[in-house]
């Protein structure tokens, strides 16, 4: 192998390069850190350094020559060369370095374009504004729930100014925030006056529960030591979730689905709860009974999710707890059932081995 | 008549038209004569006009700077060239204790017409003590002005109207706009303070940006056109005073703001811009103004760092979509 030097940009401006003095001469051996020449900027003389041990195969440029940055100087072989280059700067330079077949070595031909990691180079400035930088953004849903109708203030004005009522736009489940093109839905609601109970949308039911994270953790550092492949946090949850819903809603026999998710969906999973949760369950493609989001690996300390018409069960952690909340229809899973579910996932999440037993 | 021509050379003429126009004006700083300054902007000023006028100083700037501010208050109309902006630091007393100060403290008797030019802006790998942009250090202070253009054609106009001020003016140039080119024309032309360009009217949202972020907000217009969205491009030219009317006059049409400029975006110039528009333009605003500055880091040295500390066309572009689209996940 054998390395170019260049000609460094060693000032802000500098187009080319004055080489004062060459303080090694072709053929010398020369280690890394080694002064190799003397090269004058209009700011200040500086000392150029070799970048890799070896010989001086090739001198490229003759003192007093006037080198543009960039342009390759010299040349440093790994082995002594036979016949050591010294001639005056040409312009292209790197080209005849190529065609010397002594000294820098026909047997170790440089590959073309492929040798840009071993130059000597001060980086030159490169405008780079146009590369890419994609801002990352937090995926946290902005809908708070204080009953507060969420909506830009511009959006307020022109609904005030036009006699527009957000409450509509708000009953008709339209999501907030409402900006000023909400209000085109807003106008094509059907009239404003009939019953508004028809328009309310669903109230759901909602239950939380916390509970300790010890044994959880240890039971599932317990997974993590005794199997190469232990559940992850939603395959858990759903499992334990499932046989809670099970025992829930009394329905022994049926196949349960629930859907599972971290931050993302997970799939579907049939009967978590009725196999190992070493095994691997293969997602299906059908609707649940149960959506159960395990949000422990997350930021998230807390969320208050929109209806949904199937019951969606939550697992956060702060701290030393783990906080478990349910989300439900109370005509899709009756209060009671609602209420020994989050029992039995919470009984579960406390003392995991009572779900495999 | 227009040719185009380096930004480099605009700031040249500027100094060389005002320096014959007027015998008071004289430039004076760290390597401004022989040579011409390390982005030889002043190169072949001291020929024509002299070591008189075109004094080579010691590397001293509150020494310097200082004498700027004596020679202003005397009757001198100096132009002081502050290697790098980064170098702001080391004149703060001068500039923003002495030269902001004077007029008001002397009961209007004494005037400082002080220009300090210097720079600003990343990406030029010069690592973070030569590559910060601080303009709102200066910003802050009453009694200074401070401009920041944004092509060849601005910087020659602003700093020849920085030059016939009669306060102490801070002008920011970009050092990466240097080898830039624009369209300018031969005969003499000010650009005046205190009147924001419209670079590129729109419909949808405003992009107020200065300096270096012009070109990243133009850019990311061209993009934003692929999603039907359409920008309107401000440029204040100047930070104090500040156009405040044209930039509200925009909001109020389109409902929308991103205010974008290349200094640390923590208590910046972007705060102090979307304060105004969130104030006087609030019911007028369908989305919260966004402000993208440089990430509030030291500048990295590592290129691949470095270049991520900057707001770029697309994510300028990205943000005015969400924005556009009612997403406001990232305000969440």
């Amino acid at each position: 192998m054998s390395h170019e030097v260049i000609m460094p940009a060693l000032g802000m401006a500098q187009d080319t390069g004055l080489i004062v003095a060459w303080l090694k001469r072709p053929g010398d051996p020369v280690s890394e850190g080694d002064a190799l020449i003397e090269v004058e900027t209009d700011k200040a003389t500086m000392e150029v350094e070799a970048g890799r041990s070896g010989y001086l195969a090739a001198v490229l440029a003759e003192d007093g020559d006037e080198v543009p940055v960039g342009q390759v100087i010299a040349v440093i072989s790994d082995t002594a060369p036979e016949a050591p280059v010294r001639r005056a700067f040409a312009p292209g330079g790197a080209e005849p370095v190529g065609a010397e077949p002594t000294g820098v070595g026909s047997a170790d031909a440089r590959p073309a374009g492929a040798d840009w990691d071993v130059r000597e180079e001060v980086p030159r400035p490169v405008t780079a504004r146009e590369a890419d930088a994609a801002v990352p953004v937090t995926t946290v849903d902005p809908a708070c729930a204080s009953g507060r109708i969420l909506a830009s203030p511009k959006a307020r004005r022109l609904a005030a100014e036009q006699g527009l009522a957000l409450t509509d736009l708000v009953a008709a489940g339209h999501p907030q925030p409402f900006h000023v093109a909400d209000l085109e839905a807003l106008r094509r609601l059907p009239t404003r006056a009939a019953a508004p109970e028809l328009h309310a949308a669903p109230r759901p039911s909602e239950i939380s529960a916390e509970v300790p994270t010890e044994t959880y953790d240890a039971f599932r550092a317990w997974l993590a030591a005794e199997h190469e492949a232990p559940p992850d946090g939603p395959r858990l949850l759903a499992a334990f979730a499932a046989g809670a819903y099970r025992a829930a809603s009394g329905s022994i026999d049926q196949a349960i689905l629930v859907s599972a998710y971290d931050v993302a969906p997970r799939g579907v999973l049939r009967d978590p709860d009725l196999h190992a949760l070493t095994d691997p369950l293969d997602a299906v493609g059908e609707p649940s009974h149960l959506i159960v989001r395990d949000l422990t690996g997350t930021a998230i300390r807390g969320l208050r999710p929109g209806y949904a018409p199937v019951p969606s069960l939550t697992l956060t952690r702060a701290g030393d707890t783990l906080a478990l909340h349910l989300v439900h229809d109370a005509e899709a899973l009756p209060p009671e059932a609602a209420l020994a579910l989050v029992t039995g996932v919470a009984a579960r999440l406390t003392d995991p081995l009572r779900h495999l037993l | 008549m227009t040719r185009e021509i380096k930004f480099a050379q605009a700031v040249n003429e500027a100094i060389a038209e005002e320096m014959r126009r007027d015998p008071a004006v004289f430039l004076m700083g760290e390597d401004v004569a022989e040579a011409g300054t390390p982005f030889k902007i002043t190169a072949g000023l001291v020929e024509e006009f002299g070591t008189d006028r075109v004094i080579d100083t010691p590397i001293s700037e509150p020494g310097f700077a200082g004498i700027g501010v004596g020679a202003a208050m005397t009757g001198s109309r100096p132009i002081v060239d502050l290697m790098f902006g980064d170098f702001l630091y080391l004149v703060m007393d001068q500039i923003c204790n002495q030269a902001a100060k004077i007029h008001y403290m002397s009961g209007g008797k004494l005037t400082v017409p002080l220009v300090l030019r210097t720079n600003m802006g990343a990406t030029r790998r010069s690592a973070a003590q030569h590559s910060q942009s601080l303009q709102a250090l200066v910003a802050h202070i009453p009694g200074l002005k401070v401009a920041m253009p944004s092509s060849a054609y601005e910087a020659k106009g602003l700093l020849k109207t920085a030059i016939r001020d009669d306060n102490p003016v801070v002008i920011f140039e970009d050092k990466m706009m240097y080898q830039d080119k624009a369209f300018v024309p031969e005969a003499e032309y000010l650009i005046p303070f205190g009147q924001a360009n419209i670079l590129r009217p729109g419909r949808d949202i405003t992009l107020v940006a200065t300096s270096s972020m012009v070109q990243v907000c133009m850019s990311a217009a061209d993009a934003l056109t692929a999603d039907g969205i359409s920008a309107e491009v401000i440029d204040p030219r100047t930070l104090v005073p500040f156009d405040e009317a044209t930039v509200l006059e925009s909001v109020r049409k389109t409902s929308r703001a991103i205010v974008v400029d290349e200094g640390h975006q923590n208590y910046g110039v972007t705060a102090e811009i979307a304060s105004r528009i969130s104030e006087k333009a609030f019911f007028h605003l369908d989305a919260p103004v966004a402000r993208m500055g440089a990430m509030d880091v030291p500048v990295p040295f590592s290129p691949a760092l470095e270049d991520l500390t900057v707001p770029t066309p697309q994510a300028v572009a990205d943000r005015a979509r969400k924005l556009c689209r009612g997403d406001l996940r990232h305000v969440a």
